[in-house]
């Protein structure tokens, strides 16, 4: 009992585990199948129609809560901008209100009309999100009913009161927006397609147009075909040769991390001048003539300096350490070290005047004092602009997290919204989205697009640059499939056993098993709800063709019968006639992705 | 406060508040009345309110509030009405509700203010804009 219980308990952590991913998900989206809309949960398989219609729905308050939870600098110009857009929302009908109410005498139509869209107006001031409307209605009424409430003909109804009170409180809210250091934030939407693996096709064909969304042309229209009735010719190729086909990925993937790691490492080998200055300065405080001048405040000055020194190089030693090992997580350790180095370089400039001025008092050692400082000012000119491009480098690391999608991947056709103008639906029709294949991936990517100064100063107080950094606020990865029955071609080695045939040729021998070059036509299924079906299971049934050579005569004899497959046609078994012999068969193959020496894959003999 | 627009139902006798009750509701259907019930806090200042309403709000029907003092008086009819309109539920017993809104000539109600709710100007106005609506 208790172990059934465990388990009740477990699944009822992942359903709400699961409610909860639904809740928080940003984007709806759904699959238009002739008319039935079918939801991709965010929490499922997600696998959609290959050759299907996407409608995708934002939800713009989760949206602006997602945004003020991550970007809280952003927050109150969005509470404000939220406000607007709700007000918005509920005086759309304003005017129309205002010229009902104006009306002493309305006609029964106008009277409804004007009922209709009060009430319009009350039922938004009851939804989710719009309770300020509410608090802010009740007020405004009581403030008319104080005013005038009591007159049997007032100078202004009630409800032309209310919703030009609420009209002046949209205009100031419009100017609170102003009047605060906006950053310039924008939301896009792109999409992309992606091989099996995920991996970015090529660059120019991967975009996927979403109405709404963006200006990108469709990539040209491409269905993939559900029923196939013939041999590729990849396929004939394989079948004529028999010989091992091997899929070559070449992974040459343009590592952007591991670049600025590169980078990174130059500048940290820069900023090592500090080293040889401490060095420089503890050789300046031995030599005779200083030792027998020096004055107390001067050898002050110059262990402050020292001190200052020898801190900077403690924290340089921990912050270089070994670059090549840094990984994403490495980043944000590394940024609280680069933050105490900044308030050290921040630091320098009062010692090293400090220590000028002390030693400009003891004319003896001027020179030395001389030679030392203009070092010391040369290191500290590379050290500070170093530190700027170490900042900047590990804000670039840091940005190659998976929630960072790189400006050249989005073109200028990508269009750009505030939350108040942001469509609410994006639709992709993926019959437009040029070539793919059963399996490939979708990523819809749902983006917040920031002004890089305005993040780095959040991060890390130093300004990149004044393009823009594209945050994703939620990604969507979407398998495409051929949902549902759909016909396959497949050639392979079946291994024959015939049920009762003995070549006389080797009469002597006990064979059970002729290899045979074979082809087949088959029925698969495609699961919406199952990537281990698809990905693995993969069964498929139907005709298929082989030529083995029973006789062994070398000239090759035609077979046919059922075959029934697995695991992506590794797996088959089937059921032939050889109908040049006339003899029945049964058939066993595998067919591996990948040979081993020695397989007699060339053709029978 | 006077109120202008409002019956007050007689609590004691049974008699006469089933009278006033079939005046206002049956033998008169040309009103929108919103009902109040009961004796709960925020009650005698709702009923002051919604009287008020019923003059106050813009539109060219006749609004009026029916304060029956508490959900003993008159329950059999207005049980009745509510059971109707789907608004009596389990979790919603006739005893949980503070106001409802009756339309003109069938006398259908639409929503309801639960007794834990509040009977603000906002609230109010919306049962009488949907009685209306609903007319």
């Amino acid at each position: 009992m208790k172990p059934l219980i465990y388990v009740l308990v477990a699944l009822s952590f992942m359903l709400i585990g699961t409610a909860q991913a639904q809740d928080r998900a940003l984007l709806s989206i759904e699959e238009n199948n002739n008319g039935k809309m079918i939801p991709v949960s965010i929490d499922g398989p997600q696998i959609v129609e290959i050759n299907g219609k996407l409608e995708i729905t934002l939800n713009k308050d989760k949206i602006l809560q997602r945004i003020k939870d991550s970007y809280p600098q952003l927050s109150s110009q969005l509470v404000i901008q939220n406000k607007i857009d709700k007000l918005e929302t509920a005086l759309a009908d304003k005017q129309k209100l205002l010229n009902l109410l104006d009306k002493n005498i309305r006609n029964a139509a106008d009277d409804r009309a004007l009922n209709d869209a009060m009430l319009t107006f009350l039922n938004l001031a009851f939804e989710p999100g719009y309770e300020f409307l509410e608090t802010q209605y009740d007020a405004l009424y009581y403030e008319w009913d104080s005013k005038y409430g009591s007159n049997v003909n007032t100078p202004v109804k009630m409800e032309a009161y209310i919703l030009s009170k609420l009209n002046t409180d949209l205009i100031q809210e419009r100017l609170a927006l102003k009047s605060i250091d906006n950053t310039k934030y924008s939301l896009s939407m792109v999409a992309f397609l992606k091989d099996k693996k995920g991996k970015n096709k090529d660059n120019d064909k991967d975009r996927v147009h979403i109405e709404n969304f963006d200006n990108y042309a469709e990539q040209g229209f491409y269905e993939v075909e559900r029923w196939v009735t013939a041999l590729s010719s990849e396929q004939q190729t394989q079948l004529a040769s028999m010989q091992e086909t091997t899929a070559q990925m070449n992974v040459t993937s343009f590592n952007i991390f591991n670049d600025i790691k590169a980078k990174l490492s130059v500048y940290l080998e820069d900023l090592k001048c500090i080293t040889t200055l401490k060095k420089e300065v503890e050789t300046f405080l031995k030599k005779e003539q200083v030792v027998s001048s020096i004055t107390a405040a001067l050898q002050t000055d110059a262990n402050n300096l020292l001190a200052e020194f020898d801190s900077y190089t403690a924290i340089l030693s921990t912050l270089k350490g070994d670059v090549s090992s840094w990984t994403i997580d490495t980043v944000f350790q590394v940024l609280t070290q680069l933050q105490q180095v900044e308030t050290l370089i921040n630091d320098l400039p009062a010692l090293i005047a400090k220590f000028k001025e002390t030693a400009a008092a003891i004319t003896v050692i001027a020179a030395d004092v001389s030679a030392l400082v203009t070092k010391i000012d040369a290191c500290y000119t590379i050290v500070k602009a170093k530190v700027i491009l170490v900042a900047n480098s590990i804000g670039l690391l840091k940005n190659q997290q998976s929630n960072y999608l790189s400006s050249d991947l989005i073109g200028k056709e990508v269009l750009a919204f505030g939350i108040d103008n942001l469509p609410a639906k994006g639709y992709i029709n993926l019959v437009g989205a040029g070539l793919r294949a059963s399996g490939d991936q979708l990523e819809i990517d749902f983006l917040l697009r920031l002004p890089k100064s305005s993040v780095s100063d959040a991060d890390n107080g130093t300004p990149l640059d004044s393009t823009v950094v594209n945050h994703v606020l939620e990604r969507r990865m979407l398998t495409m499939r051929l949902i549902g029955f759909r016909s396959e071609t497949a050639v392979g080695i079946i291994m024959a056993n015939p049920f009762n045939y003995t070549n006389p040729e080797e009469a002597d021998q006990v064979r059970e098993f002729f290899y045979a070059p074979s082809a087949s036509l088959l029925v698969k299924f495609g699961s919406r709800t199952s990537k281990f079906y698809n990905d693995f299971i993969d069964m498929g049934f139907g005709l298929n063709i082989a030529t083995p050579d029973f006789n062994t005569d070398g000239t090759p004899e035609f077979g046919f019968g059922a075959i029934l497959t697995a695991f992506k046609n590794i797996l088959s078994v089937g059921i032939n006639y050889n109908v040049t012999l006339d003899e029945p068969y049964w058939s066993i193959g595998i067919n591996l992705p990948f040979n081993l020496p020695g397989i007699p894959i060339n053709g029978p003999r | 406060m006077a109120l202008e627009n409002t019956t007050t139902i007689n609590l004691i006798d049974p008699i006469k508040a089933l009278a006033q009750y079939k005046d206002l509701l049956i033998t008169n259907t040309d009103k929108i009345v919103m009902v109040i019930l009961g004796d709960s806090p925020g009650v005698p200042a709702g009923v002051i309110l919604a009287d008020k309403l019923a003059r106050q709000i813009t539109t060219n029907e006749n609004l009026w509030v029916m304060e029956v003092g508490n959900h003993t008086m008159l329950k059999t009819e207005l049980e009745q009405i509510l059971n109707t309109a789907g608004i009596i539920q389990d979790e919603t017993p006739y005893d949980e509700i503070k106001a409802f809104c009756l339309t003109k000539g069938a006398r259908l109600a639409n929503s309801r203010i639960h007794l834990q709710g509040s009977l603000s100007p906002a609230r109010l106005t919306h049962l009488f804009r949907e009685a209306i609506s609903n007319s």
